[in-house]
């Protein structure tokens, strides 16, 4: 082939890739319209087939999150559910790590089941770019008719969710509809919690809690080096790890001082993201003092959480969502540390500590703790079905909150003549694995979350001494209380933009690296600032800011 | 007199030399054998972290520390895994799996690179046609959507087909089968042999090195399957041995992940039993490689000299 003929050839591909690129790109009515199209001619072939067969229009198709063992297809547990709500649940469970990639090619591919649980993003949000574009092309239910109708939705009706208040329905929306379906209220700002090591508090004299950011700096390094001397070996005042900065490890301390969650609307009415404010150099500023103290891993770059210093006890504190230190008051029935740690440790929780612009509580980025959505494949009939299957409550089916909770009687736990719940049956472990009850809970509806009745209270030996119960009554009561009076959320739910989705990740690709790099003292703060003021500058950071606005706008 | 000891003198020279040489011979061994040593050890050590790491009693794992023997011995992490229900079934869905894919593959490839070897028409079309795969790929949505269209949602042909035909296996074979002498096949077309006994009578027989490298390359290939299984099969039992493992690895960090009440416990730290998953999945690799190793190390050049 000689030259002159290769550049015809090479042309003739580029203008074929070019067409086909071009026709690829359909019209946005075209699409909304082949996807109403789609839905009328699967609802007529629907309607068809179950009239034919008489059979097939009760099962629904599921995909859901394994987040443990991983639950077999057609387990006892299945069984169960299929006979309690008189319906065939053809259910497929991919684990975690996996489910966002299998299910986004799902609904990229228009291959949806029936129902899929929507996993939130790393930003927190359940209306992530992919399933905003999926909700657009019609792909989903708006299911706004069906929960609010004149007192006769299901929102109004069933027992759980007519506690759900406006603000919890709002965190629902996208754009005017309710796409998401959730399962249960989370609890509140739930990483808050400071929990730290009772037992080295009190033996080497520290029982005197700290009040505020620079007291529990002082008091986390001084605690730290009395108990490195006296315990024979290194114990870091804090548990914090990842070359990912800011997360929720040290976000509440972050929030101390900048008065702010993620993002925030400023006194112009600007969204400004927290780790660009003014303020959260002092944040910096306190990380590096403990750092400079030897406090925290000099490595703390370089870890992960298969080396957690605070399970193996190396460490004085963590801070971590405030009813996770949930130990039996014997300290072995629910251990908190490694099981190569004496049991002589005491898991404590500090209150909420008073910075100079917030206490230490973190707002969720949402109080939806699950959700699930449908597809708009499903005729009204199946969508009612759906809706009348995935929301029982124990009203509606007494021992419904046990088996949510704890499986089957027999079959997944054995009830003792106390009353406490036993799993230790090899028989049984095997059916826990296959039924997997925390799997179900997040894809069926269940009572709101309330972490210290199901952690703390538990009955038996597993449950917390009732100093600790106290105390964990204490945080959550103060937690709510201050998000109530500070009315802090992140500003930014459910709001969309378009440039956030693209260059986010890009804008602030060296953001956490810097903030490392600060605390060890590589660069100064002159240098912080100049890199800040380059991305606050930036056009992407200001298209973030306006589209952020925009979209506040519209959903008033 | 004069001329006797520049003689010697010389021969001492050379003596001298000689030893010299020895000397600097047996240095420069040594070094080398101290730099194989390390590297050796580089490689072996991580190994034997992980092997060791697997035996590991949970009560008295450290996390972070490198121990070169078990302080205390322990099979709880092999036994959760291999005890688990999925085990069987996923097992035999990876032999499955292999077993049908390993072959088929080297035939198909072997068979598609011969012919690319061969003068055909549309020779360099073919060979330009193959190429271009190496370089694009459709994605992730267009090859589920094709892996749907045909029908093959849940069955173990959608993690076989899409790795049969690999453009690099085809490349390196056809290279091969370049450099083997055209008079074979002359020969045993004088003799009356078609085009198929040829290469099933002649020319496999003769690339016995280079067809067991890539047998080796496509068992470890399919024996790791993994994210095809988790896009591809809907039922549980089906999946792969990986996802099966990937599983019970997750379900140790299962109180990090989430709230549950009723959680299926298990002491074991998260490190333990990813380093028995690693032993378990890698063990049929490491028991195959020493049969193949003779043909592997002759196959290590191959296709190498000609382009």
């Amino acid at each position: 082939m000689d030259a002159s003929m290769k550049k015809h050839v090479a042309m003739g591909v580029i203008s074929l890739m070019i067409a086909g690129s071009v026709m690829g790109c359909g019209k946005k009515d075209d699409k909304s319209s082949a996807a109403a199209s789609s839905k009328t001619e699967t609802e007529k072939s629907e309607n068809k087939g179950s009239k034919e067969k008489g059979s097939d229009s009760s099962t629904i198709s599921v995909m859901g999150i394994d987040w443990g063992y991983g639950p077999v297809q057609n387990s006892e547990m299945e069984k169960y559910w299929e006979d309690l709500l008189g319906v065939n649940l053809d259910i497929e469970w991919i684990n975690y790590e996996d489910y966002d990639q299998k299910v986004n090619t799902l609904i990229s591919s228009g291959s949806i089941p029936d129902v899929i649980q929507v996993s939130k993003m790393g930003n927190g949000s359940y209306y992530y770019p992919i399933f905003t574009q999926a909700i657009e092309a019609g792909d989903f239910v708006d299911l706004t008719p069906y929960l609010f109708d004149d007192g006769k939705g299901i929102a109004e009706t069933n027992a759980v969710m007519k506690n759900w208040d406006d603000k919890m329905w709002d965190q629902t929306k996208y754009k005017d509809g309710i796409y998401i379906l959730p399962r249960s209220k989370a609890e509140s700002g739930q990483n808050s919690g400071i929990e730290v090591r009772k037992d080295l508090m009190e033996k080497y004299g520290f029982e005197k809690e700290p009040a505020t950011m620079d007291e529990l700096k002082d008091w986390l390094i001084q605690l730290s080096k009395a108990a490195s001397d006296g315990e024979g070996k290194k114990i870091y005042a804090l548990e914090y790890f990842g070359d990912k900065f800011m997360d929720d490890r040290v976000k509440a301390f972050a929030t101390a001082f900048t008065g702010q969650s993620d993002w925030a609307v400023d006194k112009n009415g600007e969204f400004q993201y927290m780790q660009f404010k003014d303020e959260y150099i002092d944040f910096l500023n306190w990380m590096k003092a403990l750092y400079d103290a030897g406090a925290i891993d000099p490595e703390f770059a370089l870890n992960n959480s298969d080396t957690s210093k605070w399970k193996a006890g190396n460490s004085v504190a963590l801070l971590s969502t405030w009813y996770n230190w949930n130990q039996s008051s014997d300290r072995t029935s629910s251990k908190i540390f490694d099981d190569s740690t004496p049991d002589d440790y005491k898991a404590w929780c500090l209150m909420p500590v008073k910075g100079p612009k917030a206490y230490t509580v973190s707002p969720n980025y949402t109080d939806v703790d699950s959700c699930i959505a449908i597809s708009s494949k499903c005729s009204k009939e199946k969508i009612e079905k759906i809706l009348t299957a995935f929301d029982g409550t124990e009203e509606q089916y007494p021992g419904y909150d046990k088996v949510m909770a704890f499986g089957v009687e027999g079959i997944h736990y054995v009830l003792k003549d106390d009353g406490t719940i036993d799993t230790s049956e090899n028989l049984i472990k095997e059916s826990g694995q296959d039924g997997y009850v925390g799997a179900w809970n997040q894809i069926f509806l269940k009572k709101d979350a309330d972490m210290i009745a199901d952690k703390f209270m538990r009955d038996g030996a597993k449950r917390a001494s009732d100093e600790n119960i106290t105390r964990a009554k204490e945080i959550k009561d103060f937690v709510y209380k201050d998000l109530a009076d500070t009315k802090m959320k992140n500003e930014t739910q459910n709001l969309q933009s378009d440039t956030y989705n693209k260059q986010w990740s890009v804008l602030t690709d060296d953001v956490n690296t810097m903030c490392t790099q600060y605390v060890m003292g590589q660069i100064d703060e002159k240098e912080w600032k100049s890199f800040v003021k380059g991305i606050v500058d930036s056009s992407d950071y200001k298209a973030i800011q306006k589209e952020f606005k925009e979209s506040a706008e519209e959903t008033k | 007199m004069t001329y006797e000891m520049s003689v010697s003198q010389k021969k001492n020279q050379k003596s001298r030399n000689k030893l010299g040489m020895r000397i600097r011979e047996n240095i420069y061994q040594a070094i080398l054998w101290i730099l194989l040593l390390i590297l050796a050890g580089c490689m072996i050590l991580p190994f034997l972290y992980v092997l060791v790491l697997s035996f590991t009693d949970p009560s008295v794992y450290v996390a972070g520390k490198f121990t070169l023997w078990p302080k205390k011995w322990s099979l709880e992490a092999y036994k959760l895994i291999l005890s688990g229900t999925g085990f069987i079934n996923s097992l035999k869905s990876t032999v499955i799996i292999t077993a049908s894919g390993t072959p088929l593959n080297v035939l198909v490839n072997a068979g598609l690179a011969y012919l690319l070897s061969k003068p055909i028409p549309g020779k360099k079309f073919l060979n330009r046609y193959v190429m271009l795969t190496m370089l694009f790929t459709a994605g992730m949505v267009p090859n589920f959507m094709n892996i749907k269209l045909l029908g093959l949602i849940d069955n173990y042909l959608a993690c076989i087909l899409p790795s049969v035909c690999g453009a690099w296996t085809i490349m390196v074979m056809r290279s091969f089968f370049q450099s083997l002498p055209i008079e074979l096949e002359e020969a045993a077309k004088i003799d009356g042999c078609g085009q198929v006994g040829i290469f099933g009578k002649i020319i496999l027989p003769l690339s016995k090195a280079m067809m067991a490298t890539m047998t080796l390359f496509a068992f470890v290939s399919y024996w790791n399957t993994y994210f095809n299984s988790i896009m591809y099969m809907t039922s549980t039992s089906k999946s792969t041995l990986q996802v099966y493992v990937q599983k019970v690895v997750l379900s140790s960090n299962i109180s990090d992940v989430v709230d549950v009440e009723v959680a299926v416990a298990n002491a074991i730290p998260q490190e333990i039993m990813r380093m028995a998953a690693v032993v378990i999945v890698v063990l049929p690799v490491l028991i195959i490689y020493p049969f193949l190793q003779k043909y592997f190390q002759a196959g290590m050049m191959v296709g190498a000299v000609k382009g």
